[in-house]
């Protein structure tokens, strides 16, 4: 697997970022920075705002105060570019029931908008969705749907990967696989950050770790 | 298939899914056809009666057949985190959502629009009556969409959205209900009817172009208070 876009430094940067829920400070002043070729893990009990942290990395919230950067400039200012570097895995897969395995990856490749570093076959048998291609997502259980979502990591060229929980829902088996493509990527100058109750330790991987609540 | 063009592959998925549930699908239909139809049993069968009420009564049943098929839109996306994809596509979000809102009026307007016909038969219409029901519902039923659209876009993200969305919804549909219904009864009377039928004209193309860009920071703004 080639490396995405190889050379460049990128930069994904908080600055003083603030957030309330219901009057209750989720975050408070908080500022990090993760670089290429870094991983930063997010760790925190249960309503700490792991989720809230991620998805205010992500764009789909905005921040009270502060701001989230891409290479210096503001994610909302950018959001073509920055959506184009951005793989974002929440809680909810994204799959649709009505839909077969093929057709679900189908569709998470045509929205990404760029052309796919590998085909749909490949990232099938990677999941271990061999054989399921045509099953519609209502006919798969949670693991299954969770795999779905997952082919996108080994097919989206996308620098950046912000992953909320991407070891709910599986097996010991597609564990390891996830965390050596996770290895693959960060090593390949990729930049990843990601929330887990799950203990992750991935050796020779530059790993920064985020205390919440 | 694998389509290359998030707009077609948007388009496409819909249309899929909708197919796939075709009991949901079938129901802003039915009730636009079993509506108009009680019409004749509950207040008189007199051919005199039903042409004076008919094109009234058929723009009332389009308008909240419409309002109806509202409720599922978007919602499963909303739910089941498609919509979160969607909005971080690097495509322009408004062109997906158009391609949606093409997709729900293939589904529900352009059933409804196709058998008005008949339906203005049964309500004892002239030929050239109906020509102008026609055509006055295919230029204001995808209006109806796309500001329907809105409304979900809206109010999405609140538990129970149905009675804030026809309370959004209802005062912007009531031009087009005017004009469309207006316009069919100035053409049962042999009188111009072309200045109502360019109003729906114009009022699509203002809700065509600017819709999308509405329902998607609707969306937007939806989203980000989970």
């Amino acid at each position: 697997m080639n490396s995405p876009t190889s050379g460049d430094i990128s930069e994904l940067r908080a600055d003083n970022l603030s957030y309330e829920i219901n009057d209750k400070l989720i975050l408070n002043g908080m500022s990090f920075s993760v670089k290429s070729g870094q991983m930063l893990f997010v760790e925190g009990s249960n309503g700490s705002g792991k989720t809230t942290l991620l998805r205010l990395l992500s764009g789909l919230m905005e921040a009270d105060e502060g701001q989230v950067s891409w290479n210096g400039k503001r994610i909302e200012d950018e959001r073509i570019e920055y959506n184009q570097q951005l793989t974002y895995l929440g809680h909810s897969t994204g799959v649709k029931a009505e839909l077969s395995t093929l057709e679900n990856i189908n569709f998470f490749s045509a929205l990404s908008g760029l052309p796919q570093k590998e085909n749909a076959q490949t990232a099938i048998e990677w999941v271990g969705l061999k054989g399921y291609e045509d099953n519609p997502g209502r006919h798969l259980s949670y693991g299954q749907q969770r795999r779905i979502a997952l082919t996108r990591l080994l097919m989206e060229p996308s620098q950046l990967w912000i992953l909320d929980e991407p070891f709910a829902g599986l097996d010991k088996k597609m564990i390891g696989a996830l965390e050596s493509r996770f290895k693959e990527h960060v090593h390949n100058g990729g930049l990843l950050v990601l929330t887990s109750h799950q203990h992750i330790e991935l050796d020779q991987v530059n790993t920064a770790r985020l205390h919440l609540g | 298939m694998n389509h290359s063009n998030p707009f077609v592959a948007m388009l496409f998925r819909d249309l899929r899914i909708a197919f796939r549930q075709r009991a949901e699908i079938m129901l802003p239909v039915i009730f636009f056809v079993v509506v108009v139809s009680l019409f004749p049993l509950a207040i008189s069968p007199d051919p005199a009666v039903l042409k004076i009420i008919g094109p009234g009564v058929i723009w009332i049943a389009a308008l909240l057949s419409i309002l109806l098929s509202l409720q599922s839109l978007f919602r499963s996306d909303f739910n089941d985190g498609s919509m979160e994809q969607i909005l971080l596509s690097p495509f322009p979000g408004s062109l997906l959502m158009l391609a949606r809102i093409v997709a729900q009026w293939c589904v529900t307007g352009l059933p409804l629009i196709i058998i008005s016909p008949l339906l203005g038969l049964l309500l004892h219409l002239e030929a050239h009556v109906i020509l102008v029901l026609f055509i006055s519902l295919l230029l204001g039923v995808p209006y109806l969409n796309m500001v329907g659209a809105i409304g979900v876009a809206l109010t999405i993200g609140l538990r129970q959205a149905g009675a804030l969305l026809s309370l959004l919804v209802l005062p912007l549909y009531v031009p087009v209900l005017i004009f469309g219904s207006n316009a069919v009864i100035s053409a049962a009377n042999h009188l111009p009817y072309n200045g109502q039928l360019l109003w729906l004209a114009a009022l699509l193309v203002i809700a065509t172009t600017l819709s999308p860009f509405v329902i998607s920071s609707a969306l937007r703004v939806s989203c980000s208070y989970r």
